[in-house]
């Protein structure tokens, strides 16, 4: 009767740890799962992040090259040659070709000729930067 | 004794495992109801919750760039913000911090209860406008990040262009034949609610996910050749308060359009202009008008190819001439005596022109005019072209070729007219007109490429080179001198024509034309202007097109010099 006992108490025994184990074991694995999870939602919180960074970059992007467009406007480029700079039209110069009989070769020359008919459309000449680099 | 103990530490024990596996059963339900209800969720909760929490809106998204022959871009899409309103937050009695942005009618639109959860305040607002009222935080009044489109340039090139709705879909010119390239779907913006009711733009940080497809287009277009066409157009026009005027400018030995300019100019920054029919045409490829003498010299081209005349033969004039039952009368029945064809040309001579045309067999010319392009659209990849108008041969009865021979009683197109003057230039070869010079799809894959393409060989050389060289004595020494310039060598033709309506010409109202090419040797640009319907006495093609003609030519001459 007594090892009856004996092998009940030890067997009830072996239940208990296996409960505690198991309890232990699925604690660890819940704490495990969260931290995952916690650490998962840290990176998708950064990636989010990054991704707004680098949205707002292309869209910074875009506004410069909107920026940059506008400066290169021809409009722009002529007011600020004339207002700015004070350029001023060169009217007075015009290209004609002229053949060296003795190099045989053609040259180009800018000469300046007086312009005395001006109309109203010669006045105004935005694109005369190298018009003044060729005299 | 011992066995009593023994039996209440079993019983404690059994207990002490009941309520175990009843933590364990209770856990266990918890955990396959909670499983169930986020894996199989009921919908009508689901919508509801949606509803609450959630809008999805869409919004535009970025449209492709467009951008000239150098790079520049001509028409981009920037961020914009937009303000919507949610009506469980939302106040009527805010609506006044909505009246001094938006206006006293949207204020009043706001002023009463709403239903729903979502309605749209104003769209696409600049970023100081917007950043004013966002710093209000009104509460139910949100922001949204779209994408607005923007031409940097004003209204530069705005008839190629055209312009976009406020869902970023073409609506004419560039934008509308290249929506297929251009546009990127609209991004769908999950919108959801904190506890306070915020917006919070769940999309924005994924914009990964909803990859804009817009492609790009880059065009022939050169901006500063634009620029100058526009603006020297612009001024002729204004000059006489003309009506509208157009101005195309060519390679001649490719068919890329340089620039193409419509006056009015269309102003892409205000929409409300968009309404006004005259100023939205584009005046190039959308409108038809009778060429008058700028006529001639295709006329002339088909005269001589057909074997009704010759480089040598003389024509007499004595002011007037009769075709069948009408008299065809030169301008002011002014006689010019004896002439060469090259001096019809300069004199403009409808008694010379007429007189050849009465030995071209009219099923000839109509095939000839009709390989010079007229009568059908040239396909160039801009939205609205007309196809203009040449009567089957069968109604050309009387006078009608000779006519037609003046430039009356067809209807052409200015870019159809430019590139059938393009073949003078080019040695005889109609080429086909285009304006789109690459299109790429978003990844910068070429989709696209324009290229230079012959149609027909409408003309020998000889024809070719012996109109070339009349239309240059036309400059330098016959009705076209106004367009001479000494920076170039010009050669070109002036035209008047007056404007038919219900069959009938109208009195005053006519087109002022110059149709011509430089450097007259070896062409690098053919360009066409007109000036319809100018007020005053001066309508002459030679007094209103041809200076604008030439000082546009002396500008581009000076920023193409060197090339």
């Amino acid at each position: 009767m007594s090892s009856s006992v004996y092998y009940k108490h030890e067997g009830e025994k072996t239940h208990s740890s296996f409960f505690l184990i198991s309890f232990f074991c699925i604690f660890v694995c819940a704490a495990l799962l969260g931290s995952l999870r916690l650490y998962g939602l840290y990176l998708e919180r950064r990636i989010s992040e990054t991704n707004s960074r680098i949205e707002q970059q292309k869209e910074d992007n875009l506004e410069m090259s909107k920026h940059f467009s506008e400066l290169l406007s021809p409009a722009r480029i002529y007011s600020y040659a004339r207002e700015e700079l004070g350029m001023m039209n060169a009217e007075n110069i015009m290209t004609v070709r002229l053949t060296d009989s003795s190099i045989g070769t053609e040259e180009r020359a800018a000469v300046q000729v007086s312009d005395s008919g001006s109309s109203f459309f010669d006045y105004i000449n935005p694109f005369i930067s190298r018009a003044h680099a060729k005299n | 004794m011992p066995k009593i103990k023994r039996n209440i530490e079993a019983a404690g024990r059994s207990r002490s495992r009941s309520v175990w596996l009843a933590v364990y059963l209770m856990f266990l339900a918890l955990a396959a109801g909670t499983a169930w209800v986020q894996l199989n969720p009921n919908t009508r909760i689901v919508e509801q919750s949606q509803k609450q929490y959630w809008a999805t809106v869409a919004v535009s998204s970025s449209r492709g760039r467009i951008e000239d022959r150098n790079g520049i871009s001509l028409a981009v899409s920037v961020p914009a913000t937009s303000f919507f309103i949610d009506p469980k937050f939302w106040s009527p009695d805010s609506a006044g911090v909505l009246t001094p942005i938006f206006g006293a009618e949207t204020a009043k639109k706001f002023a009463k209860p709403l239903n729903g959860r979502f309605h749209w305040v104003a769209r696409n607002l600049s970023t100081p406008q917007a950043e004013a009222l966002a710093r209000e935080k009104v509460p139910g009044l949100y922001t949204l990040t779209e994408k607005t489109r923007v031409y940097p340039h004003g209204s530069l090139a705005s008839h190629v262009l055209g312009f976009c709705d406020i869902d970023g879909n073409g609506l004419s010119g560039i934008e509308l034949a290249w929506n297929h390239i251009l546009f990127s779907p609209q991004r769908t913006r999950l919108i959801t609610r904190d506890l306070s009711g915020r917006a919070v733009d769940s999309m924005g940080g994924k914009s990964g996910i909803g990859k804009d497809t817009a492609g790009s287009i880059k065009l022939t277009l050169d901006s500063r050749i634009q620029q100058i066409v526009e603006w020297r157009l612009a001024e002729g026009a204004k000059a006489v308060q003309a009506e509208w005027a157009s101005g195309v400018c060519v390679d001649p030995y490719t068919g890329e359009i340089i620039a193409l300019a419509s006056y009015p100019a269309l102003d892409l920054g205000n929409r409300k202009s968009f309404a006004d029919e005259r100023t939205i045409r584009n005046n190039v490829v959308g409108r038809v008008f009778e060429p008058g003498s700028i006529f001639k010299p295709v006329s002339m081209a088909i005269a001589l190819e057909v074997g009704a005349t010759s480089p040598a033969a003389k024509y007499q004039c004595k002011g007037s001439v009769r075709v069948a039952d009408k008299i065809i009368h030169d301008n002011n029945n002014q006689a010019h005596g004896i002439e060469t064809l090259t001096q019809v040309l300069m004199n403009s001579c409808n008694v010379g022109m007429s007189t050849m045309a009465m030995k071209v067999q009219r099923h000839q010319a109509y095939g000839l005019i009709k390989q010079f392009g007229f009568g059908e659209k040239t396909n160039v990849e801009i939205a609205g072209e007309e196809a203009g108008l040449v009567q089957s041969p069968e109604s050309w009865l009387g006078t009608v070729t000779a006519n037609i021979f003046i430039g009356q009683g067809i209807a052409v197109t200015p870019l159809q007219q430019i590139m059938a003057i393009s073949s003078i230039a080019n040695g005889g070869m109609l080429m086909k007109p285009y304006i789109v010079d690459e299109a790429r799809d978003s990844d910068g894959v070429l989709l696209h490429k324009g290229s230079r393409r012959v149609r027909y060989q409408v003309m020998s050389k000889q024809t070719a080179d012996f109109v070339r060289n009349a239309m240059k004595m036309v400059v330098s020494d016959g009705g076209g001198m106004q367009a001479a310039s000494k920076r170039t060598t010009i050669a070109g033709k002036t035209g008047t024509a007056q404007i038919a309506s219900s069959g009938k010409y109208v009195k005053g109202q006519y087109v002022a034309s110059f149709v011509g090419f430089w450097p007259a040797d070896k062409p690098r640009y053919a360009m066409l202007i007109n000036i319809g319907e100018p007020k005053g006495r001066r309508y002459y093609g030679s007094q209103l097109a041809a200076p604008v003609f030439k000082a546009i030519v002396e500008d581009v001459v000076q920023i193409t010099q060197n090339k």
